[in-house]
């Protein structure tokens, strides 16, 4: 019996310690923030926000499009204050949804008219390129191609990789679709389908094409530079291409911030909306190590990156991509 | 047979909470209509799909069934030497996680990716599942029935095939079953392997979608798997009537001699353990020594092992509070209703945590949404997905207390509240702490569920290993990887040794 | 003093009556037998004597003091009867001694001479107190059982089946040790059986039950010898019944002119004679098929089969004249060969039943 009491004693303090952790936010000066965006990035981030506003940031972290459609399905009663993605079209998602309140004009000011959609609703407050790497040993510079439409083509059978599953591969093909229509998108994953081999994410991607296991993959810049920077293991093997000439493979990506209409710390929300579009958080993003471009014309990019203007991006309007058509399109194809 | 009515309607609010998943999914079914139905149904990703899930299911099942047997054979009937080191290093996989074995291997070389590696992984993470119950049937088995055999001029293999073999039948397809059902719902370990079967691809339509018709669709493909395996299992059964292993066998079998197949004997099952165990702990410490030169933070262990203890501890909990009351009602007042109640407990029973989770989040928030995101809803969504653990051990524990013993301890001038406290619960006790055991160890490591209904900044440690894999930081997943197997392995030596003591 | 008396108890089960009004009067320290084959009620009368169960009409009263009856019930734990279940259910998580202290109070638990002292009483080594259930036979469970059942000092104990699980030599020796420890104890015992040797051989009173009802109930001879109706009588033991014609106190049948018991049916009926009443006189002289009767009027039959039990042996012969079969039940050492002629003869009075139909 005395074990039993003991026990339940032990049980009784592990729920009161989860349940408390569950209730840290209830002083009122903590916001709750949906984070697709990688983790170490935003928590850098936010670690400089709170220093500057003393309101704290909790995070939850999940995928773009799945925390875009929590997001709507939580409707009024969602817990989010602030959502923050990798990648627009969960932006898009969320906004088409009514789930955003509009941005003060001071936040919108400091970012570059591309990087906001029409609706004034969220912001950029870093982008990525979408880039071709292969293993040199497998793919010679030759057979490098020119356009992201040629991976559909046979001698691709077996020798690309790409993370299907992931919203960042699901933007880049939310690009194809705004630049070469849906015909055109669905021929393409169809043919894909056939000749792609599946990754959880781009790091697995982009390990496989170092190891050998796949030749080629289509990633974004950012998981080979931060590779490079850190030891190389995983990208030693690997080389980079940038399509350019506004290609849907020259896609750049934005990720987006935006505060919830559900929210009840408005003020707040709009103060970290604010504070990442700011330069001091576009600074904090540059030095965090994490290699993604910033979108401020203010802040100078990391001189390791080949400057934006360089790519050669295809003109997309930022609020147009479409994820959910894309996701159709893939589930036809069988990509999903 | 009355049923006592507070008891039947407890019951009736487990049944009907275990089934919620299932109801939920028809539900959405008919809601999406027939013609979307039938488009995200009929299409070659569900094919393929199907025929890599029913690879697996089947050659996990089979490999597990067929070294499970052996090993249990050749560990209690033959002269193997050290066969009580054998028995626990053998049993000793089920504290290693099958997404830990899974990153041990593909962190040491990718050549384990694809259907091959998939189903070495599994069947090394799973075979215990097979190889406990089928040892214990031998144990209980009156050696007799192979004295018989002998007699009538069986040899030794012809005695195995003829005799101990379909004794063990039970024993063989629960225990294969089981496997079968563990295989539907795995996630992490066939993620991460890249073999797509419909869990992981309900993952992805997850990641996609969110709780879109898509993964609902697939997971209602899944349970309809989940009731041909069930049924398939019950039809092979079939109606024979198996001998009733005595209460107590005082007499042990003569062990099988085997001469010069010993060498090979100890050198097989010296593999299965240096590949089920010794390949994965090595892996972790290896990793561990790695990741310990970048970055070990104290702090995040020590709240993520703490919230992985205390949840495993509150699900353990719950679950078998649920369960008792239905078990009880199935064993005590055994009846049309009581079966279809503790049935209708198993419903949750091949569904994987996402589709679980998935139905929580959105009734919790059309009905309830004071508890989304709570533990209170996450400790819910574990007693849903594993209630038929604790089921199977109390129904059990429970006929391990006959109600003759009731009427004694009565007889003798025990109120009823003693009676029960003086007899039924020192009995059934065991049973029912082994049953929260594998609730526990199941909660331990159980991840997709705990992503997505777990409170804002709760980590535990199934959380922080999946995310520090993801991005292939096997160093900073490693002290997650043995943190858990360390939680699991006096939780699983306990339960190697009521399995062992046994009914 | 009445131990225990049962008035008018009826119990339903759903459709399914299992006691259709029951009375029972058991005196303080005798052992009654409630004798019947599965399915007729004994059970169910034993656990609403215990209280496992209430009655849907009727009254129990122990020792006087009324235990069920018109809205009252007491409960099992108060009413201080002691239960021998099947098999003994030992608790299985305890220890012989703790098995037998779980009915007493604390203190003398701890004592532990109680236990001794009753383990004494059931015949079993007092080194037995610290072995566990699964460690002994099954007959010493069962006595264990009895030591339990006993130690709280129940006024009276009710056993059911408590032999049935053991095997043949060991049910005798237990039953036989179980009854001198509660006759040597001056327990008053209700003991449920389907077994009509251990109900005659062990009781002082034998109630007979069929059908939820008891049909008879007395002294074991009384019950055998002159069995209320012909049910009882075939199941209390073997009976040959034989259609007769009574007139007064004789009855004749194919078996000759026999002496009747008081009290039985008048005109066409039909006798009961048990098989151990057919005497065999000897081999049947000559060769005369023909006749039926030998030199004296015997009767002369066929032996068509033999059993052979060693103390005794059942032979069944076939009457020349008439062809009727009956068994006789003979000393083991007077065995005839089979296919023999040999003349046979009744002892004593038979009883008469009316005829069916």
């Amino acid at each position: 019996m005395r074990k039993a009491g003991r026990i339940a004693a032990a049980l009784a303090a592990a729920i009161l310690a989860t349940g408390l952790s569950a209730c840290g936010s209830g002083d009122g000066k903590t916001l709750t923030l949906y984070n697709a965006q990688h983790k170490d990035l935003m928590q850098v981030m936010i670690d400089a926000f709170t220093e500057q506003t003393g309101i704290k940031v909790e995070m939850r972290s999940g995928g773009d499009t799945a925390l875009a459609n929590q997001i709507i399905q939580e409707g009024d009663s969602s817990p989010a204050d602030v959502f923050a993605t990798e990648n627009s079209p969960a932006m898009t998602l969320v906004d088409r949804a009514g789930g955003f309140s509009h941005l003060d004009a001071a936040t919108i000011g400091q970012v570059p008219d591309q990087y906001v959609p029409s609706t004034g609703n969220w912001a950029g407050f870093a982008a990525r390129s979408t880039v071709f790497i292969y293993n040199p040993s497998q793919v010679t510079e030759d057979q490098i191609p020119t356009s992201i439409m040629d991976l559909a083509k046979p001698e691709w059978r077996g020798r690309i990789g790409v993370a299907a599953g992931g919203a960042d591969f699901q933007a880049i093909v939310s690009a194809v679709l705004a630049v070469e229509g849906e015909p055109a998108t669905a021929e393409w994953l169809a043919g894909l389908d056939h000749n792609a081999k599946i990754y959880d994410n781009n790091i697995a991607a982009m390990r496989a094409v170092n190891t050998g296991q796949v030749p080629a993959a289509v990633i974004y810049h950012y998981y080979w530079y931060q590779d490079q920077a850190e030891s190389g293991e995983d990208s030693k093997n690997v080389k980079l291409h940038f399509f350019r000439n506004q290609d849907a493979g020259a896609f750049i990506s934005v990720s987006g911030v935006g505060m919830l209409a559900a929210s009840d710390q408005q003020a707040e929300a709009q103060q970290f909306v604010s504070f990442l579009t700011s330069d001091a958080g576009q600074r904090v993003l540059v030095d965090s190590g994490a290699l993604e471009y910033a979108v401020s014309d203010k802040v100078p990019t990391n001189p390791a990156l080949t400057p934006l203007a360089d790519l050669d991006a295809p003109t997309i309007d930022v609020g147009s991509l479409n994820g959910p058509k894309v996701v159709e399109l893939m589930q036809k194809a069988g990509l999903l | 047979m009355a049923y006592p009515r507070p008891l039947l309607l407890a019951c009736s609010l487990v049944a009907l909470l275990a089934a919620v998943p299932l109801l939920f999914i028809i539900g959405y079914t008919i809601d999406v209509g027939w013609s979307e139905t039938w488009r995200l149904l009929v299409r070659p990703r569900v094919g393929d799909l199907l025929v890599n899930t029913t690879e697996l299911v089947v050659g996990g099942m089979l490999a597990s069934a067929v070294l499970g047997t052996a090993a249990a054979w050749l560990v209690e009937r033959t002269d193997l030497p050290l066969r009580r080191v054998w028995h626990v290093l053998l049993a000793a996989p089920l504290a290693v996680p099958a997404f830990v074995v899974s990153y041990g291997w593909v962190s040491l070389t990718p050549a384990v990716e694809g259907y091959r590696g998939a189903l070495l992984i599994v069947v090394l993470a799973y075979y215990p599942l097979v190889y406990l119950p089928v040892g214990a049937t031998l144990r209980g088995l009156d050696p007799a029935l192979e004295e018989s055999a002998r007699s009538l001029g069986l040899g030794s293999w012809r005695t195995f095939a003829r005799v101990v073999l379909p004794q063990l039948r039970p024993a063989i397809l629960g225990g294969s079953l089981l496997v079968g059902l563990h295989l539907l719902a795995e996630f992490g370990a066939l993620q991460m392997l890249r073999f797509p079967t419909f869990t992981t691809a309900i993952y992805d339509q997850y990641r996609s979608s969110f709780n879109g018709p898509a993964a609902n669709m697939l997971a209602g493909v899944l349970v309809l798997y989940c009731g041909v395996l069930v049924v398939t299992e019950l039809s092979l059964r079939g109606r024979h009537r198996y001998a009733r292993l005595g209460s107590g066998v005082s007499r042990t079998a003569e062990p099988a001699r085997l001469g010069w197949l010993t060498v090979p004997a100890v050198a097989g099952l010296g593999a299965v353990v240096a590949l089920a165990l010794g390949v994965p702990l090595a892996s972790v410490v290896r990793w561990l020594l790695v990741g310990a030169s970048t970055a070990f933070p104290v702090g995040d262990l020590a709240t993520a092992t703490a919230t992985a203890a205390g949840l495993g501890l509150a699900g353990a909990l719950a679950t078998v509070a649920l369960a008792s009351p239905v078990a009880w009602l199935a064993v005590r007042h055994p009846g049309r209703i009581a079966t279809l109640l503790e049935r209708s407990t198993y419903t949750a029973n091949a569904l994987p945590g996402i589709v679980v989770a998935l139905t929580l989040v959105t009734l919790s928030l059309r009905v309830l949404p004071a508890v989304y995101q709570t533990t209170t809803l996450l400790i819910i969504a574990y007693a849903i997905m594993f209630l038929p653990r604790a089921m199977v051990a109390a129904r059990a524990a429970i006929a391990q207390a006959p109600p003759v013993l009731d009427d004694v301890a009565l007889a003798l001038g025990n109120s009823p509240m003693r009676a029960w406290r003086r007899v039924t619960l020192p009995l059934i006790a065991p049973g029912i702490g082994a049953g929260a055991i594998l609730v526990f160890l199941a909660v331990v490591t159980e991840l997709t569920a705990t992503l997505l209904l777990s409170p804002t900044g709760t980590e535990t440690l199934a959380t922080q290993f999946w995310s520090e894999t993801n991005d292939i930081d096997y160093g900073a997943a490693a002290p997650y990887a043995a943190l858990m197997v360390a939680l699991s392995t006096p939780a699983t030596l306990l339960l190697t040794r009521s399995v062992r003591r046994g009914p | 003093m009445k131990a225990l008396t049962v008035s008018q108890v009826t119990k339903h089960f759903g459709a399914t009556t299992a006691l259709a009004g029951v009375d029972l009067h058991v005196t303080d320290g005798s052992v009654t037998a409630v004798l019947g084959p599965s399915g007729c009620g004994k059970t169910t009368l034993l656990r609403l004597v215990a209280g496992f169960g209430d009655p849907d009409a009727g009254t129990i009263e122990l020792g006087g003091r009324q235990v069920f009856g018109p809205g009252r019930s007491v409960p099992a734990q108060r009413r201080g009867v002691g239960y021998v279940p099947q098999e003994g259910a030992l608790f299985p998580h305890v220890d012989v001694a703790a098995n037998i202290g779980f009915g007493l109070p604390r203190t003398e638990r701890r004592a532990g001479r109680r236990a001794a002292k009753l383990l004494d009483l059931v015949g079993l080594d007092a080194g037995l107190a610290h072995r566990f259930p699964h460690q002994l036979s099954g007959g010493q469970q069962q006595r264990v059982a009895l030591a339990r059942a006993l130690a709280p000092r129940p006024a009276l104990v009710l056993l059911d089946e408590p032999f049935s699980s053991l095997d043949a030599g060991l049910r005798l020796s237990t039953a036989n040790a179980v009854v001198e420890a509660l006759r040597a104890n001056g327990t008053t015992a209700l003991l449920v059986t389907h077994d009509q040797n251990e109900a005659l051989s062990l009781a002082d009173q034998v109630a007979v039950m069929a059908a939820g009802r008891i049909a008879q109930v007395g002294p074991p001879r009384d019950v055998y010898s002159m069995p209320g109706d012909p049910v009882v009588a075939a199941f209390v033991g073997a009976a040959v019944f034989v259609p007769a014609v009574v007139t007064g106190l004789t009855a004749s049948c194919d078996l000759g002119t026999l002496p009747v018991a008081a009290g039985g049916a008048e005109g066409a009926a039909r006798v009961l004679i048990r098989p151990e009443q057919i005497r065999l006189l000897g081999p049947a002289d000559g060769t005369d098929g023909a006749h039926d009767s030998g030199r004296n009027g015997d009767l002369v039959g066929e032996v068509t089969e033999i059993r052979y039990f060693g103390h005794d042996a059942t032979v069944q012969l076939q009457l020349t004249r008439s062809g009727l079969t009956v068994t006789a039940r003979i000393p083991g050492d007077q065995l005839p060969s089979p296919g023999a002629r040999v003349r046979l003869a009744v002892a004593g009075p038979v009883t008469a039943y009316s005829a069916p139909g």
